[in-house]
């Protein structure tokens, strides 16, 4: 692992726990010696008035050893029912793209808030799912149904 | 036979004769060795169980068998299987009567010998239970380890003895390298024997007479089979029950204890257990809470461990235990239960005011405070750490944290809950303040070092990192709480006791440890910690350790300071005093130089004192420490306006420059005193110029359109003019020059000169203590020449990069070419000349490696240089392959590194291209055999990666020709492994070929290097797989 991935973990995780925004989580997992601060888990909250607000969702950051200079893959473990998850759980945005808006500024925090606002607001010009893509175009009502049997299934319990 | 078997039985009795003197034992054990692996080793087990009483023998007997099952299973006819089989069953249930009669006495030293004979019939399980066809047919063993428990439960022996052929079995199994499908069909065979192994512990454990030996062998049985994976909900629901029981009894504890706390780990869903996770959930979890944990009985045990001072084994497993159920506990602690569940009848669930969660509170408390300063008391102290990171983080996750802001929303409501919260990390952080502090000082006097250092380590560590959870909860109102506490504790002070500022120094350090997460610019406390009551009021002589916890604090703090100049001044008064005491020089240079680095501006106004007090310390202070001030020093230095630059950057060079000139004179007199001379120049150069570099500068380079770039440029081109600085220059020019004249072959000198020219030349602008980056590579390029160093071609390698960032490679003129080309043709000329062979090679793996990384230098950022130096492109391209026969992995990398550039030059858009592809045409059959030959076993694993990106790139590059080639070096039988067969290797051309992406080809040549080194299909290739990749 470089040093310099592991100095912005560790400043990210410094940053993170000294604020973050409400109804979030994020925590590097447990291993035998310690924290693994290259695979992280996280809870993304819906935003509050959307269809998505009940839940609370559970994504895993992977950060690649030469992070930042690359992005961290984020993935929803289980995989999410939205039209820019592919159907493995990851994540398709651009700010997560290292071809397209990956900056190596952005923050842990700006990541999660942004995976919220798309959770909410989808991008069709990007999809990386079929089913839920199509049924987002065709039938908005039978879409808004299932993201909040979805959400309903995803309450903190 | 006869008489072979008794010569065997003496060796043996001789061996174990307390009599043998230890050479004589030696030899008998290796000529047991050689028994066990020649061809009676099959047939001496038999006799020696049936008939023999010695222990000895007896386990002699049975660890030859098991030796032969696991190494020569081969030479046993497939016909004796069988009876093998029922052999060993009938010995084996044999000495567990012995072992473990239901009644009467056993038989000594029969049970070593049943834990051997258990560890055969697993061997044995493994040879049979997997034989591949029909069951019937193949004598396959599918249910042995129920035919095993069942012929050893049947022959009256005690419950105990089926326990521990368990217990071995699973330990055995554990042990047992096995991977895919073959892992799968084998943990299945354990299946079918699970309902009599849940049926065995149930007995042992529900019983009310089972002795404590046999209900220790149950728990720790139970363990094993849940580390194994054997056990899922259905068999949980029975064992655990009557496990919990055996908790609070003193003789059981451990091994129960051990049971629940891995039941737990598992059940967090974190080791990926499968089958057992969530077992114990919130229920359970509060069951054990209430049940067990807050019980009078545990309170009992941590209360006498705390007013021993010491914890016995029972305790420490108790207290691990409530720590890991406080933990898990924590996990369900903030988020609410279904409502439908309480609403069924059940107690309602635990809150964090919950009487039970109180005391459990109180009682991890007690074990992060527990006293005593020996390294058992910090390990105790340590196995809290979990549990406050998760009360801190879960509590903060629903906004029980101080202060208002982000994250604070969701503490609405909950105002009970957040005066629990700071009330205990209130606690928390209190006690630890009082951990913190140092005995009294006739105590410490009496400790030895190493107490001393334990105390040390644990303070900065573990309580430090404690110490930060409460931090994160109570913010500022800590922070506030620790100053004032600190202002207090001073005015109250006594100096002339012996421990007049013991307390103080323990909250000094507290403020310390917590100084990562205080956010700047913090106006409300930090101003009194460093005003006159606190900081001001420490004294000035004495009292050592205050002053040196008060010299952390502020190097720690100094980027507070920046907005606050009275303090800095009056802080930089403080820590210059500690720089003349020797106990302090260390500390307090270190915080001047965390001071001045980070106030430089601050600062400024004050650089004549600083001069000043830098030419009173000459020769007081040790020169490891004097090179800090320097270095501080020149960081104010730095941020001055250019108008008053000059002056204070001559007072801090030209005695350096002088006196390194004086050295270079003086050598010829006195060789010893102006070598040290010189050294110590150097030195103090290479500290000033660390200082001098522009703090900002790296985003110079970055960022090419940054608005002040330029103006930054010229602000240091005209300090460069200035003719003072211009005559410093040419005087340094001189000094530097005739040291590298002198003492060319002085490896400290040589490494002195590196160290200075890298840190002056590192910068996007150029430094004023820099010489001129072409004449560097001059000299180092002719010192090269006297005496080939690694050092020298370090240092020309980055001052080739150091040009190619004025001046790039397009950049270039071809009169600039041919003067570049100059010294780097003598530099060159110099290795190759003198290191052309791989004996050389392979006796100077430093020198190799750095010229390799010069050479790759070249190649990158000025690739036309080759335009004017062909053949030596050619004897590069010759070296390097010879490179890679070298076994030294740094060697190696650079190596492999220098080629793959090489051979991607060959199609830039540069006219050096032509020249690139033309030299290495000739070399390409040759090198794709070397490289064949590396993957193919010469070359360590761990260069896989770099070995496929090479044979991609040529692949890529000269497709024709590496076609051909790979085929024809393919061809050859047995080669580059005999274990590669001719499938293997067409497979492995194939891939490689096709490979349209580098990773592709990378799996490719990391399957064949598999292939080759007959690792494919075995564990140990699996599992280190990942790390070479």
């Amino acid at each position: 692992m470089s040093g310099i991935c592991l100095m912005r973990l560790q400043e990210e995780r410094k940053q993170w726990r000294k604020d973050h925004p409400f109804g979030f989580w994020a925590r590097p997992q447990k291993k035998d010696d310690g924290l693994d601060l290259m695979n992280w888990d996280v809870g993304i909250p819906g935003k509050e008035g959307t269809i998505w607000a009940d839940g609370v969702y559970k994504l895993q950051m992977i950060f690649p050893e030469d992070y930042p200079s690359k992005p961290p893959k984020c993935k929803f473990t289980p995989p999410l029912f939205h039209p820019n998850v592919y159907p493995s759980g990851t994540v398709c945005l651009s700010i997560l793209n290292e071809e397209k808006a990956w900056k190596p500024a952005i923050t842990v925090k700006q990541i999660l808030l942004g995976v919220q606002e798309l959770l909410s607001d989808p991008n069709p010009d990007d999809p990386a799912q079929l089913e839920a893509y199509q049924l987002y175009k065709k039938d908005k009502t039978a879409y808004n149904e299932k993201i909040k049997k979805q959400a309903k299934e995803n309450m903190q319990k | 036979m006869e008489q072979e078997l008794e010569q065997v039985i003496q060796l043996i009795q001789a061996l174990y004769s307390p009599s043998t003197p230890p050479a004589t034992q030696v030899q008998l054990q290796h000529q047991l060795q050689q028994v066990q692996s020649s061809p009676l080793a099959w047939s001496l087990p038999g006799p020696f169980l049936a008939h023999s009483a010695d222990p000895s023998v007896r386990f002699f007997a049975a660890s030859t068998l098991q030796l032969s099952i696991a190494r020569q299973w081969e030479t046993l006819p497939l016909e004796q299987h069988e009876a093998l089989k029922q052999s060993l069953l009938g010995w084996l249930s044999t000495s567990a009567a012995e072992a473990y009669p239901a009644q009467g006495a056993e038989r000594q030293g029969e049970r070593v010998a049943l834990r051997k004979l258990a560890g055969a019939v697993t061997s044995l399980s493994l040879r049979l239970a997997l034989k591949e066809g029909d069951a019937e047919e193949s004598g396959r063993w599918d249910h042995w380890l129920l035919e095993v428990m069942a012929r050893v439960g049947g022959a009256g022996t005690s419950r105990e003895a089926v326990l521990e052929v368990l217990s071995v079995v699973v330990e055995q199994v554990a042990r047992a390298e096995l991977v895919g499908n073959k892992r799968i069909a084998y943990m299945s065979t354990l299946s079918s024997s699970t309902p009599m192994i849940v049926s065995t512990l149930s007995s042992s454990l529900s019983a009310p007479s089972s002795p404590s030996r046999e209900l220790n062998s149950a728990l720790s049985c139970f363990t094993s089979f849940l580390l194994a994976g054997q056990f899922a909900h259905t068999e949980l629901t029975t064992l655990y029950p009557l496990i919990l029981p055996h908790l609070s009894n003193s003789e059981t504890t451990i091994a129960a204890c051990t049971a629940i706390e891995e039941l737990i780990e598992r059940s967090s869903g974190l080791s990926g257990a499968v089958g057992v996770t969530r077992f114990v959930g919130r229920q359970k979890t509060e069951e054990l809470v209430v049940g067990w944990a807050t019980s009078e009985w545990v309170q009992g045990v941590i209360r006498d461990a705390v007013e021993a001072e010491d914890a016995d084994d029972d305790a420490l497993a108790v207290m691990k235990l409530v720590c890991a159920i406080t933990e898990h506990f924590i996990s369900f602690l903030f988020s609410s239960t279904p409502t439908a569940a309480v609403a069924a009848g059940q107690p309602p669930p635990l809150n964090l005011s919950s009487p039970p969660t109180i005391a459990l509170f109180h009682l991890i408390l007690a074990i992060t405070h527990f006293p005593g300063h020996t390294t058992e008391s910090y390990n105790i102290n340590e196995m809290t750490s979990g549990v406050w990171m998760a009360l801190q983080e879960e509590s903060s996750d629903v906004g029980l944290v101080s202060g208002d802001g982000e994250g604070r929303e969701g503490r609405d409501g909950r105002v009970h809950e957040w005066e629990v919260i700071k009330a205990v990390f209130g606690a928390l952080a209190e006690g630890l303040r009082r951990r913190a502090e140092r005995p009294k000082k006739e105590v410490v006097k009496t400790w030895p070092k190493d107490v001393l250092d334990n105390f040390r380590i644990y303070r900065s560590t573990v309580l430090a990192e404690t110490m930060l959870y409460s931090y994160y909860t109570l913010r500022e109102s800590m922070l506030g709480g620790l100053v004032s506490l600190a202002e207090s504790q001073m005015a109250q002070a006594h100096p002339d006791s012996d421990d007049a500022y013991e307390e103080l120094e323990a909250t000094l350090f507290t403020l310390h440890a917590v100084h990562e997460a205080v956010s700047l610019p913090c106006p409300l406390h930090l101003p009194t910690l460093f005003g006159p009551t606190v900081l001001g009021a420490i004294p000035r002589s004495q009292h050592i350790l205050i002053r040196s916890t008060a010299l952390r604090l502020v190097g720690a703090y100094a980027a507070w300071f920046a907005t606050q100049p009275e303090a800095c001044l009056a802080a930089v008064g403080f820590v210059v005093g500690g720089l003349e005491e020797r106990e302090l020089g260390s500390q307090a240079a270190r915080a001047l130089r965390g001071l001045c680095g980070a106030n430089r501006k601050v600062l400024t106004g004050h650089v004549g004192s600083f001069v000043a007090v830098l030419g009173g310390l000459e020769g007081k202070v040790e020169d490891t420490e004097l090179v800090k001030v320097l270095e501080s020093v020149s960081s104010v230095v730095q941020a001055l306006p250019e108008d008053q630059i000059v002056e204070p950057l001559l007072a801090l060079a030209n005695p350096i420059v002088s006196k390194l000139a004086h050295s270079v004179q003086a050598h010829g007199q006195l060789p010893t005193e102006s070598r040290d001379l010189c050294l110590q120049q150097l030195n103090y150069l290479t500290a000033c110029a660390k200082g001098l570099s522009d703090p900002e500068g790296d985003l110079i380079d970055l960022d090419a359109s940054f608005d002040d770039t330029q103006q930054v440029k010229e602000i240091s081109a005209r300090v460069l003019s200035d003719p003072r600085i211009v005559e410093m220059r040419r005087a340094l020019g001189e000094a530097v020059e005739g040291a590298a004249r002198v003492w060319n072959s002085d490896a400290e000198v040589v490494q002195a000169l590196a160290e200075y020219i890298r840190n002056s030349t590192s910068d996007a602008i150029p430094s004023p203590l820099a010489l001129d980056s072409f004449s560097l590579l001059t000299l180092s390029t002719s010192a090269l020449q006297a005496s080939p160093s690694s050092v020298w071609l370090s240092i020309a390698g980055s001052l080739v990069a150091r040009l190619s960032r004025d001046q790039s490679d397009h950049q270039l003129s071809e009169e600039d070419i041919a003067r570049i080309g100059e010294p780097v043709r003598v530099g060159l000329e110099s290795v190759l000349t003198t290191h052309g062979d791989l004996k050389a090679m392979e006796e100077n793996p430093d020198t190799v490696q750095a010229f390799l990384v010069f050479c790759n230098s070249l190649v990158r950022y000025y690739p036309r240089i080759f335009i004017v130096l062909p053949s030596h492109l050619d004897a590069i391209i010759t070296f390097a392959k010879r490179g890679l026969g070298m076994q030294e992995r740094f060697s190696l990398k650079a190596t492999i590194d220098l080629l793959i550039a090489t051979v991607q030059q060959t199609r830039m858009a540069s006219p050096s291209s032509t020249i690139f592809h033309s030299t290495l045409q000739p070399h390409g059959p040759s090198l794709l055999e070397t490289l064949l030959h590396s993957i193919g076993g010469a070359v360590p694993r761990s260069h896989l990666a770099a070995l496929s990106e090479l044979l991609h790139a040529m692949i890529m590059r000269m497709p024709e020709e590496m076609r051909g080639g790979l085929k024809g070096l393919l061809a050859r039988e047995g080669w580059p492994s005999a274990k590669a067969s001719g499938e293997a290797k067409a497979r492995f051309e194939k891939a490689v070929l096709s490979a349209r992406t580098g990773k592709q080809c990378r799996q490719a040549v990391s399957d064949f290097a598999m292939v080759c080194r007959g690792l494919d299909g075995s564990a140990y290739g699996a599992a280190s797989l990942a790390a070479f990749e």
